[in-house]
């Protein structure tokens, strides 16, 4: 199991997009890529090959789900995991995301100083399970 | 005209009179003529008797054919009254009391409406026919009444000799004797149930047949059914004519039928007298209502009334998804401001000139307590709504009380108290949702630490209450003053005097505590003295460890 190092992330919130940066890359160190939309994230994975998306549910236009399923439908990128943020606290344990094959749904706010930790510590105990369970 | 000679009497004496003595005047006259006339051998008288004579039996023909035809009329007349009293024994019940109110006589409907053979009620008292004391008071004064002379006319409650109720509509007359008094009272009753209650029920049926609700009324046993009104036929495309064939099961599929008996089994057993359940047929959701329903003869029926419930579903949907956006909406900035303040707070962006780190700090604690606001409000929401699910499971309370004493321990030293732990011997069982017992004695005990003295202990404490486990969290605070005391546990209550400008809390605690409890059956208060200390406690029925899952039911 490889180590959790690039990570794209998708949210239509500006200011959201700022603070995961400063999360992620000050207080972590990944290798983040930003995108205000998922049409933009999906015109962006053709040059790039995260290992981790990081997508919000609700952005108008395409959803955060919808994004993970055209992903996942191209075998280009078949291995990239998905994990969901969410303000809807109903969609933390909300079975439609966990069903697309997501490895998790974090709630926002979340707080910024454990964020990077709180995805290592999913991307290795989800990643590990789905492993075995392949 | 008189049907029969028999309706005028005295005519008819009078009749039979006049041709009798015609016959005897013109018998002697016709004799005495005779002898006359052989004596002085004048022909004149002698024709004159022969005439009287002659007349004397021409009236005798005439009178016996009259009596002859009054004889035959006679005997119709009888026929006919005996064909009366036949009719009159098909409709009417007629008895005959004394002036003491005991029976005399009673015809033959009498003993079919009411059970009694004749020898069984006749010397009883007319009592024993009324159906309760008001009925037999009513009799009393019938019986003053008409000894007096007079008629009455009216309706009454009666009851035959199985206990059923019977409306009569009656008639009593006295007899009068030639002296005057009066011998008997004699009462022309007629038994009109079947009439009162078929206009009863067509006046129910009447109104509701219009009724904007569903309403149908079926067998419990066969739920065949008896009745449906307009709306519930509209709902199920049955007509009017064809109901008699129809059963309940027939709307709905197998999944809804198993659903529809476990709803009617308690009312079925009589264990509950109404049922309320939610189904939907092709029209939309819809709320039945089940009420068990017995006749006066014990009889039982169901009764559903079936309500459309696809406004109020949509208004729930829309109330749920505003609350839902609302706190979309707010949790999207609060996550940026948050996010700001914390990373400012943490140093990882530079140290800050005190003042700087001082306000940072308090726009972070207001943000975190806007976020719990927020978060309040949407548990409330989801409790009042039935939408958060309480899943049940045998729970040991020590448990409960060790945990919650361990994980709430952080708070406990930063308001500078400590959590005692006062459990039982025994295991300490209930059907509870350990994750929101955990929230109550969070909300609980984070309310006790703030109140508490520094230094103070704050008491968890579990006792057996019979029936119920009790659990208590006592703090030393400053106690709850009286004027406060009713509204505590209402939503945005606090309490002037307990705040705790360290340690503010979003008003909202008490009130998720009480919808948890209530939705675990059980109760939630305080016991306070000011200046003392508050004992929060709730209590929750007893059960045994391998109880299992048990239906809590949802309290809106």
């Amino acid at each position: 199991m490889s180590e959790l190092r690039t990570i794209l992330h998708v949210d239509d919130d500006e200011d959201i997009l700022e603070i995961a940066r400063m999360a992620l890359e000050l207080v972590d160190n990944f290798e983040l890529h930003q995108f205000s939309s998922g049409p933009d994230a999906l015109e962006g994975l053709k040059t790039l090959s995260p290992q981790l998306l990081l997508l919000d549910v609700m952005m108008p236009g395409m959803t955060g789900l919808q994004m993970s399923e055209i992903v996942k439908s191209d075998p280009r990128h078949g291995d990239i995991a998905t994990i969901f943020m969410t303000a809807k606290a109903e969609d933390t344990a909300s079975k439609e995301l966990l069903d697309s094959g997501a490895l998790d749904v974090i709630t926002k706010p979340f707080d910024p100083m454990s964020l990077g930790e709180q995805i290592r510590t999913i991307w290795a105990t989800r990643k590990a399970a789905r492993l075995q369970a392949i | 005209m008189p049907k029969y000679l028999n309706d005028f009497p005295i005519p008819n004496m009078l009749a039979d009179l006049g041709f009798r003595f015609l016959v005897v005047l013109g018998l002697s006259a016709g004799v005495v003529s005779l002898v006359h006339s052989a004596n002085l051998g004048d022909a004149w008288t002698k024709t004159t008797a022969m005439f009287l004579l002659a007349s004397a039996a021409v009236a005798s023909v005439l009178n016996i054919a009259r009596t002859r035809r009054v004889a035959q009329r006679i005997a119709v007349n009888q026929r006919s009254v005996e064909v009366h009293e036949k009719a009159l024994n098909q409709h009417t019940i007629v008895m005959a009391t004394d002036a003491r109110g005991r029976i005399n006589s009673v015809n033959q409907k009498f003993t079919e409406t009411f059970g009694y053979q004749a020898d069984e009620i006749i010397g009883v008292a007319t009592t024993v026919l009324a159906f309760d004391d008001e009925a037999k008071q009513t009799m009393f004064q019938v019986r003053k009444h008409v000894l007096d002379g007079n008629v009455w006319s009216g309706f009454h409650k009666l009851r035959s000799q199985s206990g059923c109720f019977i409306t009569a509509q009656i008639t009593v007359f006295p007899k009068i004797e030639q002296t005057g008094a009066v011998s008997e009272l004699v009462s022309v009753i007629t038994d009109v149930s079947s009439a009162m209650a078929q206009s009863a029920e067509k006046g129910r049926n009447d109104v509701v047949e219009v009724l904007p609700d569903g309403v149908c009324i079926y067998d419990p046993s066969s739920f065949e059914i008896t009745y449906a009104n307009k709306v519930f036929r509209r709902r199920t495309g049955w007509s009017a004519d064809n109901l008699d064939s129809r059963s309940i099961t027939n709307l709905f599929s197998e999944s809804q039928l198993s659903s529809l008996y476990r709803n009617l089994g308690p009312l079925l057993k009589g264990e509950r007298t109404q049922n309320v359940f939610e189904t939907e047929d092709e029209f939309g959701p819809v709320e039945v209502l089940t009420h068990v329903v017995e006749d006066m003869d014990g009889k039982r029926s169901l009764i559903s009334v079936m309500r459309d419930i696809t406004e109020r579903k949509q208004a729930e949907d829309l109330k749920l998804s505003s609350v839902s956006t609302v706190s979309h909406e707010l949790r999207t900035p609060l996550t940026s401001i948050k996010g700001a303040l914390r990373l400012l707070d943490s140093g990882v962006m530079g140290d800050m000139e005190p003042n700087v780190a001082k306000l940072v700090n308090v726009a972070h604690r207001n943000s975190d307590r806007l976020l719990a606001i927020v978060n309040d409000i949407l548990t409330l929401e989801k409790l009042q709504n039935g939408d958060l699910s309480i899943d049940t499971q045998a729970v040991d309370l020590r448990d409960i009380l060790s945990e919650a004493a361990e994980s709430n321990a952080p708070f406990a030293a930063e308001c500078n108290v400590k959590f005692v732990v006062l459990s039982a011997d025994e295991p300490a069982f209930v059907n509870a949702d350990p994750n929101r017992l955990m929230q109550v004695m969070s909300n609980l005990m984070s309310n006790a630490a703030k109140l508490s003295p520094e230094g103070e202990a704050v008491t968890l404490k579990l006792c057996d209450c019979e029936d119920f486990w009790r659990v208590s969290v006592a703090d030393n605070g400053p106690g709850v003053p009286e004027h406060a005391r009713d509204t505590l546990f209402d939503s945005f209550i606090q309490v002037e005097g307990l705040k705790n400008k360290k340690f503010a809390s979003t008003g909202l605690g008490l009130t998720i505590c009480r919808e948890i409890i209530r939705q675990h059956g059980g109760i939630i208060s305080f016991e306070t003295e000011v200046g003392k200390g508050t004992t929060f406690y709730f209590e929750l029925e007893k059960s045994s460890r391998d109880a299992g899952v048990m239906d809590v039911p949802a309290v809106a």
